[in-house]
C-alpha cells in the first residue's frame, strides 16, 4: 500500500515536471502582459532572467520614454519560445500587444531568448526613421552582446535599453495635442476626475490583494528614477493580517509642473499632486503596428 | 397594379444590394493594391541597398566578378517587371516571384563568400548593409504575409455567393497569392 502511494506521488511530481517543462517554451499567448495590470510596467520576465533591479530600470526608462512621446518599448526576456523563427514570433507578439500609438507606429519591441541566444528587436514603422535597422544592430553589437557572451543578461538588457533612450531622445519628441480648448464640460471631468479617482485609489490602495483586508502597511519606498516631470516611486507594503507582501508603483509628479504640455497625461499628475499623482493603474499599449524593421544578433 | 409595385419594390431591393456589393469590392479592392504596393516598396528597397553592398564587396573581393554580376543581373530582371494590382494572375505572380528569388539567391551567395573575407567582415559599413538587407528581407516577409491575408479576404468576398454575381458582372477576379518558396520561409542566416 505505502509502495502503490509513494510510486503514485512519484509518478504525479513526474507529470508536474514534465508540464513545467513544457510551459517553460512560451507560446505568444502565455508571454505575461504585464503593462496591461500596470501601465508603469513594460518588462515581461517571466523566468527571471533579468534581475528585479534591471526590471526597475528598465521599467522607468521606458515609462520616461513613453510619457515623453518619443516611444512605447515594450521589453520580454524568457528561455525559451514554442517556436524556430524569434522574429516571427517578435512580430506576432508585439504586433497582438499593440505597442506603439496606432497613429504614429512608435513602438519597439526587446525580445531576449536566452535558449536560443539571440536577442531581436521590432521596430514599428514610425520609429524606422529615428532608429534604423542599422542603429538597433549597432546597439546591439555594442552594448548588449558583450555582456550576453558572459550570461549578465541584465547589464546588457539595460546597457541597450539606454543606449535606444539616448538615441531617441536626441531626436525630436512626437508633437503632444495641443490647441483646441476643452468644451466646459470635459473641463468639468477633468477637474472631478482626480478627486474621483484619488478616493477609489485610496480605497484600492490600502486592500490586501490576498485576504482582502484592509491593513496594509507602508514599510519601504524606492525611487526608480526621475526625469523632468516626475519621480517614479515603488511602495512595498505587508499586509498585517496575512504578512503577504505586496508592492506598488506611482507616478510622483513634481509641484511646479513647468513642462506638463509635452507630458501624455499632466492632468492626473498635476492636479492629484502629491502622493497619488496617477497611481498604478491599468494600462495597456496604443495598438501600433510592426512592418519587420529592426535586427537581431545572436552570441 | 399590385404587381407592379412589387416588381418595383424587387427591383429597389436589387438594386440597393448591387450597390452595396459592389461599394464593398470596391473597398476591399483598394485595400490589396495598398497591400501590393506595399510588397513592391519593400522589394525595391532591397533592389536599392544593391549598389552600395555591390560597390562595398568590390573594394574586399575584386575577383569574385561573376557573383557580383550575377547579383545585378538578377537585379535589373527583377526591377523590369513591374505589376499593378489589377494584374495578379497566378502566372504574372509566380513570375514576378521567381524574379525577385534569383535577387534573394544571388544576394544569398554574396553574403556567403564575404565568410571568406575577414577584413570585409569586419568592415562597418558592410555590417550595417548586411544588418539593413536583414532588416529588408524581413519587411518583405510581413508585407508578403499582410498581402496575402488582405487578398484572401477580397477573394473570399468576390467568391461567396451572392457577391459572386455582382463580381463577374464588374469584372472583379481573383488575386494570386504569393506561395512560400522553400527559402523564402526565412531571412537569409546572418552569423557573426
Amino acid at each position: 500500500m505505502k509502495r502503490a502511494i509513494r510510486y503514485l506521488l512519484l509518478s504525479l511530481l513526474l507529470v508536474v515536471v514534465g508540464l513545467a517543462v513544457h510551459a517553460a517554451a512560451y507560446t505568444v499567448a502565455e508571454i505575461p502582459h504585464v503593462q496591461l495590470a500596470d501601465r508603469t510596467r513594460y518588462t515581461a520576465n517571466p523566468d527571471g532572467i533579468l534581475s528585479d533591479d534591471a526590471v526597475r530600470t528598465i521599467d522607468f526608462i521606458c515609462d520616461t520614454l513613453c510619457t515623453g512621446g518619443y516611444a512605447e518599448v515594450a521589453v520580454v526576456a524568457v528561455r525559451e519560445i514554442a517556436s524556430d523563427d524569434v522574429f516571427s514570433f517578435a512580430i506576432d507578439l508585439f504586433s497582438k500587444w499593440g505597442v506603439g500609438r496606432a497613429e504614429g507606429d512608435n513602438g519597439l519591441g526587446i525580445l531576449l531568448v536566452e535558449g536560443v541566444h539571440e536577442i531581436r528587436f521590432v521596430t514599428g514603422d514610425g520609429l524606422e526613421g529615428v532608429l534604423p535597422d542599422a542603429i538597433c544592430k549597432r546597439i546591439q553589437l555594442q552594448y548588449m552582446l558583450p555582456h550576453f557572451r558572459e550570461g549578465d543578461y541584465s547589464t546588457g538588457m539595460v546597457a541597450g535599453v539606454e543606449a535606444v533612450a539616448r538615441v531617441l531622445e536626441g531626436s525630436e519628441s512626437f508633437p503632444a495635442e495641443e490647441g483646441e480648448n476643452p468644451e466646459l464640460w470635459l473641463m468639468l471631468i477633468y477637474f472631478l476626475f482626480p478627486f474621483i479617482a484619488l478616493c477609489f485609489l485610496a480605497l484600492l490602495r490600502s486592500r490586501c490583494p490576498q485576504c482582502g483586508r484592509r491593513k496594509l502597511q507602508l514599510v519601504d519606498q524606492l525611487t526608480l528614477g526621475h526625469n523632468d516631470y516626475y519621480e517614479l516611486v515603488e511602495d512595498t507594503y505587508v499586509c498585517q493580517k496575512c504578512g503577504a507582501t505586496v508592492r506598488k508603483r506611482r507616478r510622483e509628479y513634481y509641484e511646479n509642473n513647468s513642462g506638463g504640455g509635452s507630458l501624455g497625461g499632466p492632468f492626473i499628475g498635476g492636479m492629484g499632486g502629491g502622493s497619488f499623482g496617477g497611481g498604478s493603474m491599468g494600462g495597456g499599449f496604443g495598438g501600433g503596428h510592426f512592418g519587420g524593421g529592426g535586427a537581431g544578433s545572436r552570441w | 397594379m399590385n404587381k407592379w409595385m412589387i416588381a418595383l419594390g424587387v427591383a429597389t431591393l436589387l438594386a440597393i444590394f448591387c450597390y452595396k456589393t459592389y461599394n464593398g469590392l470596391v473597398e476591399k479592392d483598394e485595400a490589396v493594391a495598398t497591400a501590393w504596393s506595399n510588397v513592391e516598396t519593400q522589394y525595391q528597397r532591397r533592389a536599392d541597398l544593391i549598389p552600395n553592398l555591390v560597390n562595398t564587396v568590390k573594394g574586399y573581393a575584386a575577383h569574385e566578378s561573376e557573383t557580383l554580376e550575377s547579383v545585378i543581373a538578377a537585379r535589373s530582371a527583377a526591377t523590369s517587371i513591374n505589376l499593378t494590382a489589377d494584374e495578379l494572375t497566378p502566372e504574372k505572380m509566380a513570375e514576378y516571384q521567381a524574379a525577385q528569388q534569383q535577387v534573394r539567391s544571388a544576394l544569398g551567395r554574396l553574403i556567403a563568400i564575404a565568410e571568406n573575407y575577414p577584413d570585409l567582415k569586419a568592415n562597418q559599413n558592410f555590417l550595417e548593409l548586411q544588418a539593413q538587407l536583414e532588416g529588408t528581407e524581413n519587411r518583405i516577409a510581413v508585407s508578403r504575409k499582410e498581402f496575402n491575408e488582405i487578398a484572401r479576404t477580397y477573394n473570399v468576398a468576390v467568391r461567396r455567393f451572392p457577391a459572386n454575381l455582382v463580381a463577374s458582372i464588374f469584372g472583379f477576379d481573383t488575386k494570386a497569392y504569393f506561395e512560400a518558396d522553400e527559402a523564402a520561409a526565412q531571412a537569409p542566416v546572418v552569423q557573426f
